[in-house]
């Protein structure tokens, strides 16, 4: 500062070196500084003392990467948001200040470590807050499910019906289709006859049932020509009845929505959030799917018939399921083994079908065709 | 020593146009970027606001004025609970939407009454947005230790917005200068500096003309662009237009369910073939047309402009905005996003050059600003629209 060129030289760079701004307004005093006890007093270009502030509270506010200066504030001017700065070049003065506060000098570790602490925070608060949501919105999604009067279900079930029924023709075999709904009736417990159930055969080769919101479920004509008793078709009828009865349908169209809403807020809609909210579908489905298999045998034992369809049925499509590309725990469905294991029942009861009525059932879509070694995902 | 005394004063008393000035360098983007990108990517993107900071830290302490430097004082944590706060808005809404839509089935007029009102709710907190960001970005803008901030209420623009947006509708896009300057005008009239208030007059009327010249010349360079692709991917045989529209009527008459594999390759051929219409084509003639009628715009702002004693100019011309434009979109695209620091610091010299300031700033006469800092970041915009900085 005592050296008139020096000055002028950073003056005409547009920087000046030991500033300070007084917060109040927009003036840029050039500086000198000096240490008195305590107290780190800031003096003006003709001595006057400009401020005076606690040497234990100084702050460090930014260090410029290409000059070295660091800025520095008084306690509290940063929560307060307030602009009382003072600017120390490299070296000079600044060491003066450094003598009593050494840790001054390193602004980036310090700042940058409690950032990231406040950012640690935030990111251990958000993870616990999701583990939170992970582990009881299930439960919270079955409860609302179950408190659901079932006629809820059915503006939300129509129009997912009418969607299933536009991909494909359906099946229309009058007697296939009465023997079909004769076993429906027969294995359906009273709660769930309102709304009505409604059963559709779609004429897809996909091996495949499903259980639609609304008391509605669909069959593929793919899972009636891989099927080679009538009590297969009632195993997969009663698991699908029993994913009624437990309201599962309801259940997944709540998780999925709200699942979907939260994660593509929280995550910004990317990428990541979809994969989150299939892992996370996913292992709702298999437990889901557990249940539904126990209680799709009770069901079938209930009404007298032959309990051992839906473990025959897994038997048969178990050669070509071991070929999938999912690990057992991906997969949306149990393991075959550990399904197959779960539903094995005795080969005691009544058949489902008759003769006659199964080969109505064969016949539901037409002829018959021979079953195609075709992908499944019950 | 003579300078120094009369600090607030001029710094280069000569000169009677100044400009920004900018030193930030791309080493030192680049470590606070890689850091960031690290760190977000453990956090699965809760970084972010974190990382946004301190990018603008940088920056901000990187241009000067008059000789002294901008600070930042944002923090990472208020744009955090920003974001939170939109979140719960936006959460809670679209849980209301969904339930109602249950109880009262999807083809009821309350489920398409709410839906709409849902889109409303967004766009209009958009358009909020607009507003207290740029608020939150004055008052954590430090210089000479002087903050600003802006008058007003948020609530009350993104009201008056949203009705100029469905005039804009209306207009089928027509009242684009006109809707744009009010906005500006708006925004910029509520914004000081200090004590100072931001004056800007712009009118839309002057900016017609190179509004029309630049939407004829975007439709024009957008036919000739997916024109040409189109026609390039037509005698190469990747495009079979005969083939995909024998597909389709198969489909519409309910004929083979599934396409085998010629027909894949035909449909593969036809959506590649639009995508790199829509997005080459398209985006290049938005560029390449877009920026004669951008630069009228800044000149237009930058002249209508006062704050204090100073007064402004644009000196980009058309030539330089599309390389700036085309040159950031080829980075970032071929880069894969990874030049983004790059990006950075073109846009900063772009507009360090082209920004003129006239006369000089008396500091002395500028006093701290009264006005009120918000609590929270800018989380309306950051949930939408996450923009540059």
């Amino acid at each position: 500062m005592t050296d008139p060129t020096a000055s002028s030289r950073a003056s005409a760079a547009g920087e000046r070196r030991d500033r300070y701004y007084d917060g109040r307004s927009a003036v840029a005093h050039p500086v000198r500084v000096t240490i008195a006890g305590s107290k780190l007093k800031i003096l003006g270009d003709g001595g006057q003392l400009l401020a005076e502030w606690p040497l234990a509270e100084i702050e460090a506010v930014d260090r410029r990467a290409n000059d070295g200066a660091v800025a520095y504030a008084p306690a509290g001017a940063l929560v307060r948001g307030e602009g009382a700065r003072l600017i120390l070049a490299d070296g000079g003065t600044r060491n003066l200040l450094l003598a009593m506060r050494p840790e001054l000098a390193h602004w980036k570790r310090q700042r940058r470590h409690r950032g990231l602490k406040h950012a640690a925070f935030w990111v251990v608060l958000v993870a616990a807050l999701m583990a939170l949501f992970y582990f009881t919105f299930p439960w919270v999604a079955e409860r609302a499910a179950q408190a659901m009067p079932r006629r809820w279900e059915m503006p939300i079930g129509r129009s997912m019906r009418e969607a299933f029924l536009s991909l494909s023709p359906t099946c229309h075999g009058e007697l296939g289709i009465i023997a079909l709904e004769t076993l429906l009736t027969r294995l359906a417990p009273d709660e769930i006859e309102d709304p009505p159930l409604t059963l559709d055969v779609i004429d897809g080769s996909m091996v495949n049932a499903f259980a639609l919101p609304g008391n509605h479920i669909v069959i593929f004509r793919g899972l009636i020509d891989k099927a080679e008793s009538g009590d297969e078709v009632a195993g997969v009828l009663a698991h699908e009845l029993a994913h009624q009865d437990l309201r599962h349908p309801m259940q997944g169209a709540i998780q999925q929505v709200g699942l979907g809403a939260v994660l593509t807020l929280a995550l910004g809609g990317s990428d990541a959030s979809n994969i989150g909210q299939i892992l996370v579908g996913f292992t709702y489905t298999r437990r889901m799917e557990a249940a539904a298999d126990a209680r799709g045998v009770e069901l079938l034992e209930a009404a007298g018939l032959r309990a051992d369809g839906l473990a025959a049925f897994f038997r048969r499509l178990g050669p070509e399921e071991s070929g999938g590309l999912l690990p057992d725990w991906l997969a949306s469905h149990p393991g075959l083994a550990d399904r197959i294991a779960a539903t094995q029942r005795p080969a005691t009861g009544e058949h489902a079908f008759d003769a006659k009525q199964w080969a109505a059932v064969k016949a539901v879509c037409g002829e018959p065709r021979k079953a195609k070694p075709e992908k499944s995902s019950l | 020593m003579a300078e120094l005394q009369v600090a607030g004063g001029p710094a280069v008393p000569e000169a009677r146009t100044q400009r920004l000035v900018y030193d930030g360098t791309l080493f030192q983007l680049y470590e606070i970027y890689l850091l960031n990108l690290v760190l977000n990517i453990i956090t699965i993107g809760i970084f972010r606001f974190w990382a946004k900071t301190r990018i603008r830290r940088y920056v901000w302490s990187h241009v000067s004025f008059q000789g002294d430097r901008l600070e930042y004082t944002g923090t990472g944590g208020e744009l955090f609970r920003g974001f939170l706060i939109v979140l719960g808005c936006v959460v809670g809404f679209s849980v209301l939407q969904t339930a109602l839509q249950f109880a009262a089935g999807p083809d009821s007029p309350i489920a398409i009454v709410t839906q709409f009102g849902f889109a409303f709710f967004v766009v209009y907190l958009v358009l909020v947005a607009h507003y207290t960001a740029q608020n939150y970005r004055l008052t954590r803008t430090l210089w000479r230790g002087v903050r600003g901030g802006m008058t007003g209420s948020g609530w009350s623009y993104g009201v008056k917005a949203l009705g100029l947006s469905l005039l804009l509708g209306l207009s089928l896009g027509l009242a684009q200068p006109w809707v744009s300057a009010k906005l500006v005008n708006w925004r910029a009239n509520a914004s000081w500096f200090g004590s100072e208030r931001l004056r800007l007059e712009l009118r839309a009327g002057p900016l017609y003309a190179a509004f029309f010249i630049s939407v004829a010349v975007t439709i024009a360079l957008s036919a000739v662009f997916v024109g040409a692709i189109t026609g390039i991917a037509y005698t190469t045989g990747w495009l079979d237009i005969d083939g995909f529209l024998a597909f389709i009527r198969a489909q519409a008459q309910g004929e083979g369910t599934t396409p085998d594999d010629m027909q894949a390759r035909v449909i593969v051929g036809f959506v590649v073939t639009a995508y790199l219409s829509m997005l080459v084509g398209f985006g290049f003639a938005y560029l390449l047309g877009w920026a004669f009628y951008a630069t009228t715009f800044y000149r237009a702002t930058a002249g209508a402009a006062q704050f204090a004693n100073l007064r402004f100019a644009s000196l980009a011309g058309t030539g330089a905005l599309i390389g700036l434009w085309l040159g950031n979109a080829v980075i970032y695209i071929v880069t894969l996003g990874f030049g983004y620091p790059i990006l950075i610091q073109r846009t900063l010299r772009f507009i360090v050059r082209n920004l003129e300031i006239q006369g000089e700033l008396d500091g002395a006469a500028l006093s701290q600003s009264t006005i009120a800092r918000p609590r929270f970041g800018e989380g309306l915009l950051e949930a939408f629209d996450p923009g540059m900085f």
